[in-house]
């Protein structure tokens, strides 16, 4: 039931009594509120994707940041059990294997005291003075292994002090490490 | 051991400079040490742990302070005394002792009253042990 005249009238629809002619008017129309409606679309699905990709690069930060705060609260909790076992080395006089202990707790304590959990335990003037007392106590430690002679006191004390500043911050990490998984 | 022979002319010229408060020690906790351009020399003063015997240990170190060679005289031997003195002077001017004692004499001399406000706390104080 279509006439088609050229491009101007494409059709005639017959609905009941009377008789409609869809124009390009009509086309127009039509195809204007389908340009609406799609470009609306695109919109929402834009907005949609953009939040999507928001909350997976959100999710992702977060992730990486609970992976930083474990391996931290792990690193500090390494430290502080080395810082032990120099005390025992010293205690069991193991001159020459203290003397490396505390080579090795003084290296991984100036690589950790740089991070920004360090950093948020304690001062970075806190680091630089525990840095200094590991680096003297690991060079008298040198002097007693190469005379074979230890006089243990001093640095017993040196070396407990640091353990406790360390277990200290060791506890406090561990704490905010859980926070952090867990939050509220 | 004694002092060695090769450290002998040395340890004394140091022991004497030293009197004559002419070095520039350094403390670092338990060792007292000095830098002489590319050398370090350090002393220090214990009692040992496994033969309870007290010493006083020498210690040479290169420009990097690392330690290329060390002895030690235990009591009872040759020199013992004479480094273990070395060592208590060393240690009294790296603590600034010598210097400290003629400002309070100096201070004392004026015949008026004499301190000000207490040093803060040392931060040290509190140790476990």
């Amino acid at each position: 039931m279509y006439d088609f005249k050229g491009f101007a009238t494409i059709g005639h629809h017959t609905r009941g009594a009377g008789m409609e002619t869809i124009t390009d008017r009509h086309i127009g129309l039509a195809g204007l509120v389908i340009s609406f409606v799609g470009f609306a679309l695109t919109l929402i699905q834009l907005w949609r994707t953009k939040k999507v990709a928001e909350a997976a690069q959100l999710a992702a930060e977060k992730a990486i940041s609970h992976v930083f705060v474990v391996t931290s609260v792990a690193a500090i909790q390494q430290i502080c059990g080395l810082s032990k076992e120099v005390i025992m080395l010293v205690k069991s006089r193991n001159r020459k294997g203290a003397a490396s202990a505390a080579l090795e707790l003084s290296g991984q304590v100036s690589r950790f005291c740089n991070t920004p959990i360090a950093l948020a335990l304690q001062p970075r003037e806190a680091w630089s003075e525990m840095s200094a007392a590991l680096v003297t106590i690991h060079t008298q430690l040198e002097l007693f292994a190469d005379t074979n002679r230890l006089d243990s006191h001093d640095l017993i004390q040196k070396l407990s002090k640091v353990y406790i500043d360390l277990s200290s911050m060791a506890a406090k990490a561990e704490l905010s490490g859980a926070t952090n998984a867990n939050p509220k | 051991m004694p002092i060695p022979n090769d450290y002998k002319s040395v340890v004394h010229q140091l022991a004497e400079a030293t009197q004559e408060e002419r070095v520039k020690w350094k403390s670092d906790g338990h060792v007292i040490s000095v830098r002489v351009e590319d050398a370090t020399f350090s002393v220090w003063n214990g009692v040992d742990d496994d033969t309870d015997t007290e010493f006083v240990s020498f210690g040479l170190g290169d420009a990097r302070n690392k330690t290329v060679d060390t002895w030690a005289v235990d009591a009872g031997e040759r020199d013992f005394e004479m480094m273990k003195a070395f060592f208590k002077n060393a240690r009294r001017q790296a603590l600034g002792i010598p210097q400290r004692l003629r400002t309070l004499e100096a201070a004392l001399a004026t015949k008026g009253v004499i301190g000000g406000p207490t040093a803060p706390d040392d931060p040290d104080d509190g140790l476990p042990f």
